[in-house]
């Protein structure tokens, strides 16, 4: 076109952040835990993608988890416990201009948010959501989560939780129009990062779940995975995720999945001998709420109360 | 609308275009009281030239193609031009790409060499020193950013780097007028063409001068070499001395070559031609006034210079042959008498001086016998005509490229600088061709969209079309000219299509769009309400294909932004549509030549197919015909064979089945393969390992210097904390060992075995007296 190239546009902003740039304090987690690597990982994503710090909001509830905007410098929300959803979605049914993201853990999201987490997913507003998933209530030092395992041994059962855990991968698949849910583990950044990429370049909400280790409370339970690469199985597919082989390399359990088969993802997703990592389910022509909530968002107060009074003139006698 | 430009069916011909911001007015605009009929009347009024109709008046139009293309200044265009100093011209991405790759630790500066190349497109107003535009560029770019101090530092550090990379004396060119000229210059003052004449006559006067005293030595020896020859007789060998003619001989080609010497020409004569732009000549050329008839006066510079030549050129054959011992006179008298230009070889030729002549378009049409002489001339001088006036409604202009290809024997280029790569591969060609070359070179940096978009807009137009015509490429018409850098050359008009409101539109650019970009021709444009639709109203490329008897049933229109991106039909009075004939009939006489939908080659391939078509049919018929014969033939056969068949059956009360068509149908028994008689047992699935396990060395191994696969750093602070010296987070925060020496093995083999992520190798200890190091190599081993 006219002697140009792909690249032609220089329309770039003025401005230029690098990484410190979205970091504010020294995180308070704990030496090795996972979520070092995903907040550093989250960093690089908006450091590489140049989102406006002004123009970006962290939202959490409660949990080691839901530290994460404190060490974020961007907007945050810290908000209640399982409260993470309804503020996420509050923030951008008005603010469509936002970038949210949203950290939550396997007891904030999947225990006492639970409900909040069905209607966010349905609702499918555009926000990337992580789910620190470490099988244990971290914060209160060692409380069985709704994703603990059977005969995981907590505070509240020493003996062992003696339930199968939640899956909440599979419960957000099933949740009506889900567009978005993927699995990656905090140990391997490369894939990881990718994943996140393509969260956030997912048009809808965009469901992550991050297998997080925590060194302290529930040690054993990704220690295995971590030292045996042939506990994870990397999905895979043209419509998947694109890694870089230094990501990859050392899984050979493999398994090809069509991220448009929801049927199947649910199979994939619902394994208890391996940990499925990839994208699990994409569907990018399913509604998002924010597109309804966002309409007359620039209406001045003028326009509100003109059109106030257009319908109580209705009335008027 | 017309069901013509909303198409629903794929247009695999056409090229994909992002019409990101266009959209289709909501409403209606057709004023009150006006009612259909009476646009269109007025439109045919204006379409015919009745200037009481009144034109656009919204200056903002612009093709809908180009909507995007609104802000020059945020456009990556080729250009600034960067010329290198060994005559390489490149654009300033690709040496910034080149000299990136070679800095370290240059993420911020890589990430922000975009703003750094937008600065400078911004600044660079004439051919300027790239180190100082880069330099202070990227100065501007570091206090814009306001970045901290560490990155601040790290992007002026590592932005000197890059400075100092860029090689000395490169310049950088901006897409302006002067650009032609200046790649031109840049090329020629490349070429040593001085340099190595002078060194080949300084040589040759060497040996001729060596040749000279050794003659002398003989004769002031005393020795008489006649009566010496005399006294041993006709047998013996020995010197002869030289004869008088030949003596002189080489000593007027050494005083030649000396005169040469004293008093060498410039490199280049560059003739100006009093319109001639404004440019930076190269050190050392002589610049001659051309006064208005430019073309005359490289003939005369160059005449002149050849009759210097001449004696030299002699004097220089005249030295080879008679250091060969090769003279013979008076075959070869005339090298020394009246050697002239036309003996010049074509090497000769190209070690004389470059003369070239520049000026505008004007002064080749003012003076066109002057400027057919060079043409047809042997002369291999260069003539740069600059044109401007790219979108003129004059249909009766005359092509000088188009001129100068008529004269068969010349080089000839239409050149733009808004396509840099056609121009300097056609500069490059011109010049190294002992031929008279002429470039004409469309610029008009006066559009308020700046010189590159204008220039596009009138190459895709089809107002300027580039071409090339050498020679020496070969004997036929396809091999000498060339039109493939135009864009979409296979069609009239280069075809777009992309998507307005959801509805695929396909726009054509043809000339009239071209013309909307002259806010003076805006006055041939009429803008119809929005919403205004008739089957009257047919696209200004679809109009063009329609006769003259037909069009006039029709208006043409074409597709219009304004500043909002509502798109509009702009109807094109007949002063612009005659010049879009006019040109596309130029196009398609070009497109004829360089073989592209040619013609006559239309008409034979036509004829060839009716040819082949009625062979085929014929042949079909008669296959058809022994088909059918074939047919009854098998079925009285298969009669025939099946009542024997069965007769026989009937008759014996048994029998196999014969195909009653004669074809046999067998099995063949499957034996398993047999060699020299004997049956091969089957291989053995048991295979010798290739390669033999090593076994580890006696002693310890070496497993080098201790290192981090950083990609693979989960950032969890663990090796920091244990030394913050040794580890150290790079621009990913990602951990990689900075200093291996800053801390003990023991804390490098502690990390390992604290990293959750296990991407720590600690290698081998670099202090061989580090106590406890036999258990530490023990421990390191299983990272390693």
């Amino acid at each position: 076109m006219f002697g140009l190239k792909q690249d032609w546009s220089l329309d770039v902003l003025p401005r230029y952040f690098t990484l410190d740039d979205y970091e504010a304090g020294v995180p308070r987690w704990c030496a090795g835990c996972g979520d070092h690597g995903i907040l550093s990982t989250v960093q690089r994503i908006c450091r590489d993608k140049q989102l406006l710090p002004e123009k970006t909001v962290c939202v959490s509830g409660i949990g080691c988890s839901s530290r994460f905007p404190h060490y974020m410098s961007t907007y945050g929300f810290h908000g209640l416990h399982g409260r993470a959803f309804p503020v996420a979605c509050g923030v951008k049914s008005r603010r469509p201009d936002l970038d949210v993201w949203v950290a939550t853990g396997d007891g904030d999201c999947c225990s006492i948010g639970a409900g909040h987490w069905i209607h966010a997913v349905r609702y499918n507003m555009d926000m990337v959501v992580m789910l620190f998933d470490n099988n244990v209530y971290a914060l209160t030092k060692k409380q069985s989560s709704p994703t603990s395992h059977v005969g995981q041994s907590t505070n509240t059962h020493p003996n062992g939780a003696p339930l199968p855990p939640l899956n909440p991968s599979t419960t957000t698949l099933s949740i009506t129009n889900c567009s978005f849910v993927a699995q990656t583990v905090d140990w391997n950044p490369v894939h990881m990062h990718q994943t996140l990429m393509a969260a956030h370049a997912h048009k809808g909400f965009s469901f992550v779940r991050i297998f997080q280790r925590c060194p302290v409370f529930s040690e054993e339970c990704f220690a295995e995975a971590v030292e045996d690469p042939s506990l994870i199985q990397l999905i895979e597919h043209e419509k998947g995720l694109e890694v870089p082989e230094s990501g990859t390399r050392n899984y050979e359990n493999r398994i090809t999945h069509d991220p448009s088969d929801l049927v199947q993802a649910m199979a994939v997703s619902n394994q208890s001998k391996v940990l499925p990592i990839g994208l699990l389910y994409q569907n990018e022509d399913l509604p998002r709420y924010n597109e309804y909530s966002e309409i007359g968002i620039h209406a001045t107060p003028e326009d509100k109360m003109n059109a106030l009074n257009h319908q109580l003139d209705r009335f008027a006698i | 609308m017309s069901s013509t430009d909303v198409i629903d069916h794929e247009t695999e011909e056409t090229q994909l275009i992002d019409l990101e911001g266009l959209h289709f007015p909501a409403e209606s605009s057709l004023p009150e009281g006006l009612t259909k009929h009476d646009v269109l009347r007025d439109a045919r009024r204006f379409h015919a030239g009745d200037p009481s109709v009144e034109s656009i008046t919204d200056e903002d139009l612009l093709p809908a193609v180009m909507h995007t293309l609104r802000r020059p200044s945020l456009i990556r265009t080729d250009y600034p031009l960067v010329l290198l100093p060994e005559g390489k011209v490149q654009t300033l991405v690709e040496l910034f790409v080149e000299i990136i790759a070679s800095i370290d630790d240059s993420k911020v500066l890589s990430d922000n060499l975009v703003r750094v190349e937008r600065q400078v497109r911004e600044s660079l107003k004439s051919v300027a020193d790239a180190k100082k535009v880069i330099g202070s560029a990227g100065a501007k770019v570091g206090d814009m950013l306001g970045l901290n101090d560490t990155a601040d530092l790290n992007f002026r550090t590592k932005g000197a780097e890059l400075v100092e990379l860029v090689p000395q004396g490169t310049k950088l060119v901006p897409c302006t007028a002067v650009a032609g000229p200046a790649v031109a210059m840049h090329i020629i003052e490349a070429q040593t063409k001085g340099h190595s004449l002078r060194e080949n006559a300084i040589k040759m006067r060497d040996a001729l001068r060596s040749m000279n005293s050794n003659e002398s030595s003989v004769e002031g020896s005393g020795i008489n070499t006649a009566k010496l020859q005399e006294v041993l007789g006709k047998t013996a060998s020995g010197s002869v001395p030289m004869d008088a003619t030949r003596r002189t001989r080489i000593e007027n080609s050494i005083k030649v070559i000396e005169g040469w010497l004293k008093n060498a020409d410039a490199p280049l004569y560059i003739v100006n031609s009093e319109h001639a732009v404004d440019f930076s000549c190269p050190h050392g050329a002589e610049i001659i006034d051309g006064g208005s008839d430019v073309c005359g006066m490289v003939i005369k510079v160059y005449d002149d210079l050849a009759e210097r030549y001449a004696p030299l050129f002699g004097a220089l054959r005249t030295a080879r042959l008679e250091l060969a011992n090769a003279f013979e006179s008076p075959r070869h008298d005339h090298l020394l008498n009246n050697f002239c230009r036309r003996a010049f070889s074509d090497d000769e030729q190209l070690l004389m001086p470059t003369v070239i002549g520049v000026g505008i378009v004007q002064d080749g049409l003012l003076h066109m016998a002057s400027l057919s002489k060079v043409l047809r001339s042997t002369r291999p001088i260069t003539l740069l005509l600059l044109g401007d006036d790219l979108a003129t409604l004059d249909h009766e202009r005359i092509e000088l490229a188009y001129l100068a290809v008529a004269h068969r024997t010349c080089f000839a280029s239409q050149l733009s600088i808004s396509h840099p790569a056609h121009l300097v591969d056609s500069m490059y060609q011109g010049l190294e061709s002992v031929r008279p070359t002429l470039h004409t070179i469309a610029s008009e940096d006066t559009h308020p969209l700046g010189a590159w978009l204008k220039g596009n807009a009138a190459i895709e137009g089809r107002a300027c079309p580039l071409l090339r015509y050498d020679p020496s490429k070969g004997t036929s018409w396809a091999e000498r000219f060339e039109l493939q850098d135009n864009p979409q050359p296979e069609h009239d008009w280069p075809i777009w299509s992309g998507e307005v409101d959801d509805k695929e539109l396909v726009l054509s650019f043809t000339f009239a769009h071209c013309a909307l970009l002259a806010k003076e021709l805006h006055q041939h444009f009429m803008q119809l309400p929005d919403g205004i639709e008739s089957d009257d109203l047919i696209t200004v490329e679809e109009w063009l294909h329609l006769d003259s008897e037909h069009s006039s049933k029709y208006l043409p229109y074409l597709w219009a932004a304004d500043g909002e991106g509502a798109i509009h039909k702009l109807v094109i009075a007949r002063a612009v549509t005659d010049v879009c004939r006019e040109r596309l009939d130029y196009w398609n006489t070009l497109r004829e030549l360089a073989g592209i939908d040619n013609s006559y080659v239309v008409k034979a391939v036509a004829e060839e197919r009716d040819v082949l078509d009625s062979a085929f049919a014929s042949e079909r018929e008669s296959i058809a015909t022994q088909h059918a014969s074939e047919i009854e033939t098998i079925r009285t056969t298969a009669s025939q064979v099946a009542m024997q068949q069965l007769a026989e059956v009937l008759l014996r009360g048994g029998g196999g089945f014969v195909n009653p068509l004669g074809v046999g149908v067998s099995t063949i028994p499957v034996s398993p393969p047999v060699t020299n008689g004997v049956a091969a047992p089957p291989q053995s699935v048991v295979s010798q390992p290739e390669e033999e396990v090593e076994t580890p060395e006696s002693g310890t191994e070496d497993f080098g210097d201790p290192w981090i696969d950083s990609p693979l750093c989960t950032t969890c602070n663990d090796c920091i904390d244990l030394n913050a010296q040794v580890f150290v987070y790079n621009e990913d925060k990602q951990a990689y060992i900075k200093d291996a020496t800053a801390g003990t093995f023991d804390v490098i083999v502690r990390a390992a075995e604290a990293c959750p992520a296990r991407c720590i190798h600690p290698g081998s200890p670099l202090d061989p007296n580090e106590p406890n190091l036999d258990d530490l190599i023990e421990r390191a081993a299983e990272f390693n």
